[in-house]
């Protein structure tokens, strides 16, 4: 197993031996992990890996972890909430305060960031446009569809124009024209010196997007390297079968033959 | 000594004034003004002008103010939009946003009157008041419980607002000034008319204690509340506790009409002689202390147990609000509990499934039956709704019982025929049969026309006897059981017949009643179109009895009654239950008219129109009205 060794640029995020149980359940057994500017994580594993109560830890939604988190240089346990100014976060379940109009909500978050009412509307009312909501800026969002709400999370997470996303499948529900944009919008975060993290099962995009993938599986990262690094370790054609091996999963096709078996043989015979 | 009580009530009077609430209401109507930035929208927004005046004591206590008045902006305004999920689920208002919970304060503003002859009556304050004090805090505490825990363990707030950066206390403090607000324009309409009672009988000195009591009142039934929710999350997971607010609300609706009945009779028993007579226990009643304090300040008690007790209500109260302040913390942490996943359950099928094949006929009845049970068996909404007819039909056969006793004795009483009052048995049947067509998950009624279902006799068959089983049966063995005991085995043959009748009263109300499909429909709050057709139901009941008590006067009444019975039962729920549901029926397009279900419109109505009696009810229906509105909000 490949542990980073490549020095990164400039570090904003660490995470040193990071542990965390739910009662008896233990969901992170000591993670390890660095991030530096400019770079795009793929942040990846199984369901029950412990992504999200990784990325839950680091903005300050879960407590009782051990181990340090130090975010721009800050241990986050002892910083305060200052730090949060500087993180952008889409969630994956999509939560937003759906009967305020788009433009409510998202000068309320710019307001939380610290913004001021004017820049933050000024801001959103541009990104809207860019997006292609102008008209249901001032629209209550209870009649918005799936993807018109994924956007209007994308732009609440960016309007502050901060130093680290974490984006929770930042795509589910996009048209594919919204989807390029928004990659085409990673690239010039990462450029500009943004660090993303990047959470995902659709693994094409995360194979594409990402400089480097962190996979997780059962409380441990099992693999931080670039798609390259993965490659060259496991033999397998493409981040998908990489994940697989990885994970231990390769039942998949002996799975699906026993899924077949079963519904041929219990359907009703009237 | 008649004195102005404006002053010292200002907070709950000024928070519950129609100006400010017409301002939470007037977001809704006009858009620009919500959108303006907090610092032109504040003049018109008087509740925060009396905010602001604490700001320093929030700040002094480590809370970002203008991040929390912002975020508690934002909640009013939210609210003045919402259905009303807060307050009012039993108000039976329908339609219009905004001023829901305004309508539903009436309603507390009436049963404050009771309390002023609890004011009024004497200076016997340790009574008087500690009696007032406790219904004002079980009043305060279930409406709490019932209707904002929703806004206590709201979880987007953490994934909204606490990933911001925002302090974990400040939004606990938005969240409890959000509920403290509720809870001040609550309490107002409660105690507002005793208290203007009390100002003019009392004096001054008194008018401003029990303000000032019936506000720490309001903080303690906060923490109380949060506590509760702390000590259950400790031990339970999200859904053990969305149970136990579940079966809260129910008991609260039990309670307050049953608490009805029995108000009148409460003021026959108060003697105002009664003397007061210390007891260990007292001292976990807080309204007790408040009464304490009421006769050390203003009767001079000076017993030491009185003391005691006034020093209780001074005192915790500030403990308690400097515990929550700490405890909050813990309180916001426990929270992410609710997230995670409840324990796997149990495999086994249980009893339904083994009796869904002795109680229905055809397969696909009996698989609507399992189908019936299972969705009643977890959807809160129904239990919230059915439930408390469970309880009157329980209770209230006592109440009548008892009232006919009065003047009798107990072998006339047993040797009498109010064994007839298990009819109020029946009484649930409407109201089942109402909410039957609710659901929660009603997104899912797609399977209705998705599945190759043939017969929708079997659907709604299977549906009722599910219904009948699990809500029915159990309260009528219940009550059968303890006549049994009281009115001897004579009445065995007639408990029969009243549970055919029952049955055939089931049949009866499915054919007045509207035939939507089972949980196929977005639980609304408030009235029902068909809720006028309650009430003559409810004389269908006292018809049965009268019919029944009839036929006891009639040798062999009674048998014959149970032979009609049987056989009206017979051609109600076989043959003639599919001929009516096929004259109903035919011309639906179930496709369509689940498209239009679900976004909130509704054709089967028009469908079944066609020479009904009752279109023209539907027609006009609020349901109507309350839907286009619903449409209305969300743009």
């Amino acid at each position: 197993m490949e542990t980073q060794t490549q020095a990164t640029p400039q570090t904003v995020l660490t995470l040193k031996n990071l542990k965390m149980s739910f009662g008896a359940k233990e969901v992170l057994k000591g993670v390890d992990l660095e991030a530096g500017q400019g770079e795009i994580i793929g942040y990846i594993g199984p369901n029950g890996a412990g992504k999200s109560t990784t990325v839950k830890i680091m903005l300050g939604l879960i407590e009782g972890y051990s181990g340090t988190v130090e975010i721009l240089g800050e241990d986050i346990r002892s910083a305060g909430v200052g730090y949060k100014r500087h993180i952008g976060y889409v969630p994956e379940t999509a939560d937003l305060y759906d009967n305020l109009t788009a433009r409510e909500y998202l000068t309320f978050i710019g307001e939380l960031y610290g913004m001021t009412f004017e820049d933050a509307d000024q801001k959103a009312q541009g990104l809207i446009e860019l997006f292609g909501l102008k008209d249901v800026y001032n629209s209550r969002m209870t009649s918005f569809s799936k993807g018109m709400r994924q956007k209007v999370l994308l732009i609440a997470s960016i309007l502050h124009d901060p130093e680290i996303l974490f984006l929770d499948e930042p795509l589910s529900g996009l048209d594919a024209n919204s989807v390029m944009i928004v990659k085409e919008l990673l690239e010039a975060l990462a450029r500009a010196g943004k660090t993303i993290f990047y959470s995902s099962h659709i693994m094409d995009v995360v194979e594409k997007i990402s400089h480097r993938i962190v996979l997780l599986d059962g409380g441990r990262i099992v693999a931080n390297g670039t798609f390259e690094d993965l490659k060259a370790l496991n033999h397998e054609g493409s981040l998908e079968a990489i994940f697989n091996q990885l994970t231990g999963f390769d039942t998949q096709s002996e799975t699906a033959d026993q899924i077949m078996q079963i519904i041929q043989g219990v359907t009703r015979d009237d | 000594m008649v004195t102005d009580p404006q002053p010292s009530a200002e907070a709950p009077e000024s928070l519950g004034s129609p100006e400010a609430s017409e301002s939470y209401g007037s977001h809704s109507v006009s858009p620009d003004a919500d959108t303006l930035p907090p610092h032109k929208r504040k003049k018109n927004f008087s509740p925060f002008s009396i905010l602001d005046r604490f700001a320093g004591l929030f700040t002094s206590a480590g809370v970002d103010y203008p991040v929390m008045r912002r975020i508690l902006a934002i909640k009013f305004l939210m609210d003045g939009r919402k259905a009303p999920s807060v307050a009012g689920s039993q108000s039976g208002a329908s339609g219009k946003s905004g001023n829901q919970f305004l309508k539903s304060l009436w309603v507390y503003g009436l049963m404050g009157i009771i309390l002023i002859p609890l004011v009024l009556m004497g200076r016997n304050f340790m009574f008087q008041i500690s009696a007032a004090m406790g219904i004002v805090l079980f009043m305060v505490m279930t409406s709490l419980i019932s209707d904002f825990s929703s806004v206590l363990l709201d979880l987007r707030d953490r994934s909204i607002v606490l990933t911001r950066p925002v302090e974990g206390r400040t939004l606990t403090a938005a969240k409890t000034i959000h509920v403290l607000g509720y809870l001040l324009m609550i309490t107002g309409a409660l105690t507002g008319p005793s208290v203007i009672a009390g100002f003019i009988r009392h004096g001054a000195g008194f008018g401003f204690l029990y303000v000032w009591m019936i506000l720490w009142m309001d903080l303690l039934v906060i923490v109380l509340t949060a506590m509760l929710y702390l000590v259950v999350l400790r031990f339970f997971d999200g859904e053990k506790l969305r149970d136990i607010i579940n079966y809260i609300q129910i008991a609260l609706s039990i309670a307050m009409a049953v608490g009805y009945q029995f108000v009148g009779r409460m003021f026959q028993f108060v003697d105002l002689e009664v003397t007061f007579q210390t007891a260990w226990w007292q001292f976990l009643l807080p309204p007790v202390w408040i009464g304490a304090i009421f006769e050390v300040l203003l009767n001079g008690g000076r017993e030491p147990v009185l003391v005691a007790m006034a020093g209780l209500a001074a005192g915790v109260p500030v403990l308690a609000v400097v515990l929550y302040a700490r405890g909050m913390r813990t309180f916001e942490r426990s929270l992410e509990k609710l997230e995670q996943r409840g324990s796997k359950g149990s495999a086994k099928l249980g009893l339904g499934h083994r009796l869904s094949g002795l109680v229905c006929r055809t397969h696909e009845e009996a698989l609507f039956f399992r189908f019936a049970l299972n969705m009643i068996k977890t959807e809160r909404d129904f239990k919230l709704r059915v439930y408390p007819s469970l309880g009157f039909s329980l209770i209230f056969p006592f109440i009548f019982i008892l009232n006919s006793m009065q003047g009798s004795t107990w072998a006339e009483v047993t040797a009498g025929k109010s064994y007839l009052f298990i009819y109020f048995t029946a009484m649930m049947m409407p109201t089942i049969l109402l909410m039957m067509k609710y659901s929660s998950s009603h997104k899912g009624a797609w399977i209705y026309a998705a599945t190759p279902v043939g017969d929708m006799a079997a659907v709604y068959r299977g549906t009722l006897k599910a219904m009948m089983l699990r809500l029915l049966v159990p309260v009528f063995l219940l009550l059968s059981a303890v006549f049994l005991v009281i009115y001897g085995t004579r009445i065995a043959l007639d408990l029969v017949v009243a549970f055919f009748s029952t049955m055939l009263f089931l049949m009866f109300c499915f054919r007045v009643l509207s035939k939507r499909l089972p949980f196929s429909e977005p639980f609304i709050a408030g009235r029902n179109a068909e809720s006028g057709k309650m009430f003559p139901l409810t004389f269908g009941v006292g018809a049965l009895g009268g019919l029944h008590y009839g036929a006891t006067l009639v040798p062999y009444g009674t048998m014959g009654l149970l032979a009609a019975s049987l056989l009206l039962n017979f051609y109600m729920w076989g043959p003639g239950f599919r001929r009516h549901l096929a004259s109903k029926l035919e011309r639906v397009d179930l496709t369509r008219y689940l498209a239009e279900s679900q976004s909130g419109k509704s054709s089967l109505e028009r469908e079944e129109g066609h020479g009904e009696d009752f279109a023209d009810g539907h027609k006009k229906s609020p349901l109507k009205l309350g839907r286009s509105d619903r449409l209305k909000w969300r743009g």
